[in-house]
């Protein structure tokens, strides 16, 4: 078997800061096949967005984090900051705050393009009415000479998705694309970048907070939990099967379309870990309703089955 | 290393500023309580000195003493510059806050009257009004802010209108808060520190004003001290004896740069 | 059993419309529902919907340019006691204000109820005790120093506090994660549940509006579409915008059915299409809907506003069933 795509070996990752440090991920272990769709599920504060930017190269804030570990791309090591060699885009989730509102949108599409290889005029304009033909905005040739406020947020999502395309990378980051839209136009959206990535035979990493959004789009559901993945799996394993509490907590919790569903709703008692300390055990535990003593120390990564693990002490598995 | 350095120099700044404003203050009221440094008191045997241990800042042509009447001057500022930020403060805030809270017509009234005191030249209609009723300090400090009201009121204007549409006055509305009261504790708590902020600005203004005012001869009519007005006397003698207004000049300037300082460090210490 | 003693409140063909650069938004276009005494109503919309103006219409935050708001048979009005009207808001944070502490900020409605510091105190810590937090942790704190779903918590506690006979919450916990969201509801319900108060509950998320509404009203570019008992309108959408959001809200498990609306993305509100404003995508349209605004009518236990919406047989099929096979033009 040829290596992974995208490898995120031990992965840790601090922030320094006056205030004291981050610890925003703690040896995280993922990869990501060729042409495979991964969904990365975590809520605010799990390090999902933390670890997106760190396969990008990108870091929020004014200080660099401190990383250990490794992050390979097509089996080169660029943890040190290498060029990713335009392997890697990224949708963002906010359209409107990551495309230039001044800029028109036939210049921002192919802003990834180094400008030596984007060549005369005219090619340049076919190249990008033809990548607003690809993400389904109508009228594309028209639409190059509009400013992003002229276009609804699904246009405007469709138009960061054409530019993250432009330069023909191996491998998307879709970073919540849907939050910032409606229902009824997040379908079509995440529809698009699915059809686009088996086309284009990318592979994808979509992180979202929404276990619900995955069914049917992914292959495999990774589960992100205070800096650690705590269960990573086939996506039909993983949403009718979850190994680890906290994926059946998640679910549980997550709103379905059921009347008979009264008030309360099951809930997640506590909170977030502090991330300024290291976790030293599993960091669910103190949310945990099947919390053993052995909780208090690093979990085991366990096989629950074909290329399903979980990361939990109450677990049934093979260690790995 | 670059670090420390910086924090210490934040640190020395300020309080270099704050030195020089407690000097000019204490200064003032010094004046008004020694015999030796009555502004008035004339020595007609030394006239024109330069300075020396006797007279820190020299004499003028009728031996007044320069230091004395410095500090006497700086007792006309700060009379001045409270006045100006006390009509600035509760008339021009007074009105922005009503204007940006009542919204309507409450709100075009306030403009128009606003864009009127604003057609006015500042320093002319000051000069009238004090040809008209006659020079003093609080007449002169009053002018100025009410000059300044529309800056005070455009300023509490907007700031009162972040705070009306922010979601926590929205629900005091519906708690069913009284409009006084939510504009009392509030609006008032959120606006005052964009408004303190400009007084900074007001201060030096009004210092400028009240110089320039005196030096021209429609501010404070002699013998009483100003800045600008010593500025003036100085000026026939710049050649001979440069150290008559020099002397409070240099003051002026450093405490307008002490008020500026402060001014920004405070508006940069409030985001 | 708590009897219901919320009062009633009558919306009726309410208009609000807000000047714009280059025009009129016309947000809110004759909408008419009722949230009966002690009921649970949920408003679904999405953006653009009116939703958010039309709670503002509601609590008087706006001025209707048409139509009326009755609540307990009179005008809507905010006296500091308990039986009125409370909010709770999009963004907690932002309700609290910036320089008060917790105890402080729940205690608000009490103090401007006149009652004295030290007793409002007293029971505004009591009131942050009943959401989960502690008084003595969370009591001098400010809202800087709290997540988003204490903040919300806190907001459900001054509300609550208020006593009032209805409380409108405005998208109350769009902005939480979803382990959070669940704690939110469950206190929104306790708050009116247990005084028999009713709630107006204002979302885009048809999830959360099933599992905590007795009536949905779903709003479409300022009108609305369809309303009923919650039960029948998911078992059985009558509107093809009512069954395009059931087939799009994510479900654990679920794989999606694909889109039945054709390519058309959301009108502007600037300039909403005439007739029905769904025509441009609905896959039903036929003729009418172009040029005429559908009435409501009554379709099998809901109001329904669509001229295609035929009165079908109540569907004893799953609600995530795809509906008839209509092909789209």
């Amino acid at each position: 078997m040829s290596a992974p795509l995208l490898e995120l070996d031990g992965l840790s990752l601090r922030f320094d800061g006056p205030a004291g440090s981050l610890h925003v991920l703690e040896s995280v272990s993922l990869a990501v096949a060729e042409g495979e769709s991964v969904g990365l599920v975590g809520e605010s504060g799990s390090g999902k967005s933390v670890l997106a930017r760190a396969v990008l190269g990108v870091h929020p804030g004014p200080a660099a984090p401190s990383l250990t570990g490794r992050i390979l791309l097509e089996g080169r090591d660029v943890t040190d900051g290498s060029s990713r060699r335009r392997a890697v885009s990224m949708v963002f989730q906010d359209p409107s705050a990551s495309l230039n509102p001044v800029v028109r949108i036939g210049r921002q599409v192919l802003e990834a393009v180094p400008p030596a290889e984007r060549g005369s005029r005219a090619r340049q304009r076919a190249a990008a009415t033809e990548l607003l033909r690809a993400v389904g905005l109508p009228d594309p040739g028209r639409r190059l000479r509009s400013y992003p406020a002229e276009l609804s947020g699904g246009q405007r999502q469709r138009v960061g998705i054409a530019a993250a395309l432009a330069a023909q990378p191996r491998l998307l980051l879709a970073d919540e694309p849907t939050t910032a839209l409606d229902v009824t136009v997040q379908q079509r959206v995440l529809d698009l970048i699915g059809e686009l990535r088996r086309e284009r035979g990318m592979a994808l990493l979509l992180i979202t907070h929404d276990l619900g959004l995955l069914a049917g789009r992914t292959d495999r559901i990774a589960v992100m939990y205070a800096g650690r993945v705590v269960e990573d799996g086939p996506t039909e394993r993983v949403l009718a099967e979850p190994r680890h509490p906290y994926t059946r907590a998640l679910l549980a919790v997550t709103p379905r379309l059921s009347p008979r569903r009264r008030p309360p709703l099951p809930q997640i008692p506590g909170g977030l870990p502090d991330l300024r300390e290291p976790r030293t055990g599993c960091p669910f535990a103190p949310r945990c309703e099947r919390a053993l003593p052995e909780c208090a120390t690093r979990p085991p990564l366990l096989r629950a089955g074909a290329g399903h693990t979980v990361s939990c002490w109450a677990a049934e598995g093979v260690p790995v | 290393m670059l670090r420390r350095t910086e924090t210490r120099r934040d640190a020395l700044v300020p309080a270099a500023c704050v030195a020089v404003l407690a000097l000019v203050a204490i200064g003032a009221v010094l004046a008004q309580l020694l015999p030796q440094l009555d502004p008035l008191r004339a020595d007609f045997q030394a006239p024109l000195r330069p300075p020396g241990p006797e007279h820190w800042f020299g004499t003028d042509a009728t031996g007044r003493d320069v230091f004395a009447r410095t500090l006497a001057g700086g007792a006309s500022s700060i009379v001045v510059a409270a006045m100006t930020v006390a009509v600035g403060l509760v008339v021009g805030g007074g009105l922005g806050v009503l204007a940006g809270f009542a919204r309507g017509w409450v709100d075009a009234l306030i403009g128009t009257l606003l864009d009127v005191v604003l057609a006015l030249p500042g320093l002319i209609t000051v000069m009238v009004v004090v040809t008209m009723v006659g020079p003093g300090r609080l007449t002169i400090g009053a002018l100025i802010g009410l000059i300044m009201v529309p800056a005070f009121a455009r300023i509490a204007r907007s700031a009162t209108l972040t705070v009306r549409g922010q979601e926590f006055v929205q629900a005091a509305r519906i708690m069913g808060a009284p409009p006084l009261r939510i504009i009392g504790s509030e609006v008032v708590r959120c606006v005052l520190p964009a408004v303190a902020a400009y007084s900074f600005t007001a201060v030096t203004v009004a210092i400028v004003a009240e110089g320039s005012l005196s030096f021209l001869g429609f501010g404070l009519a002699p013998p009483t001290a100003s800045w600008g007005g010593l500025i003036a006397e100085g000026r026939t003698h710049i050649a001979t004896a440069p150290w008559i207004c020099l002397a409070p000049a240099a003051v002026l300037c450093a405490t307008v740069l002490a008020v500026n300082v402060l001014g920004e460090r405070w508006g940069r210490s409030r985001p | 059993m708590t009897r219901p003693r919320g009062a009633e409140l009558v919306v009726d063909r309410l208009q609000v419309r807000y000047r714009v650069p280059g025009g009129w938004i016309e947000a809110v276009r004759g909408v008419s529902f009722t949230v009966p005494a002690g009921r649970t109503v949920g408003l679904v919309g999405e953006s653009g919907s009116g939703k958010s103006s039309l709670a503002k219409a509601v609590t008087g935050l706006v001025a209707p340019s048409g139509g009326s708001v009755a609540f307990a048979g009179g005008p809507v009005r905010h006296r500091p006691g308990p039986g009125g009207i409370q909010m709770v808001f999009q963004d907690p944070v932002a309700s609290l204000h910036p320089h008060r502490t917790l105890v402080d900020l729940v205690a608000e409605p009490l103090r401007w109820a006149g009652v004295a510091r030290a007793r409002r105190r007293e029971r505004a810590a009591a009131a942050l005790a009943d959401v989960g937090l502690d008084p003595a942790v969370y009591g001098g704190r400010r809202r800087h120093q709290i997540s988003g779903g204490q903040a919300q918590r806190v907001a459900i506690a001054r509300a609550a506090l208020a006593e009032p006979e209805l409380i409108i919450a405005d998208e109350p916990v769009a902005g939480l994660d979803v382990s959070v969201q669940a704690g939110v509801v469950n206190l929104l319900h306790r708050a009116v549940a247990d005084r028999g108060a009713s709630l107006l509950f204002i979302s885009h998320d048809l999830g959360v509006v099933s599992a905590l509404c007795d009536e949905v009203v779903v709003l479409y570019l300022g009108r609305v579409c369809e309303r009923g008992p919650t039960e029948s309108v998911l078992a059985a959408p009558r509107h093809p915008y009512t069954r395009a959001l059931l087939d799009a809200v994510p479900e654990v498990g679920r794989v999606p059915p694909p889109s039945r609306l054709p390519a058309a993305e959301p009108p502007s509100p600037l300039h909403p299409p005439p007739g029905c404003a769904f025509h441009p995508r609905c896959p039903d349209a036929v003729a009418a809907c172009r040029t005429a605004v559908p009435a409501p009518r009554e379709l099998g236990g809901a109001v329904v506003s669509c001229h295609a919406a035929a009165p079908q047989t109540p569907s004893t099929e799953p609600v995530t069933s795809p509906p008839p096979d209509r092909s789209p033009p």
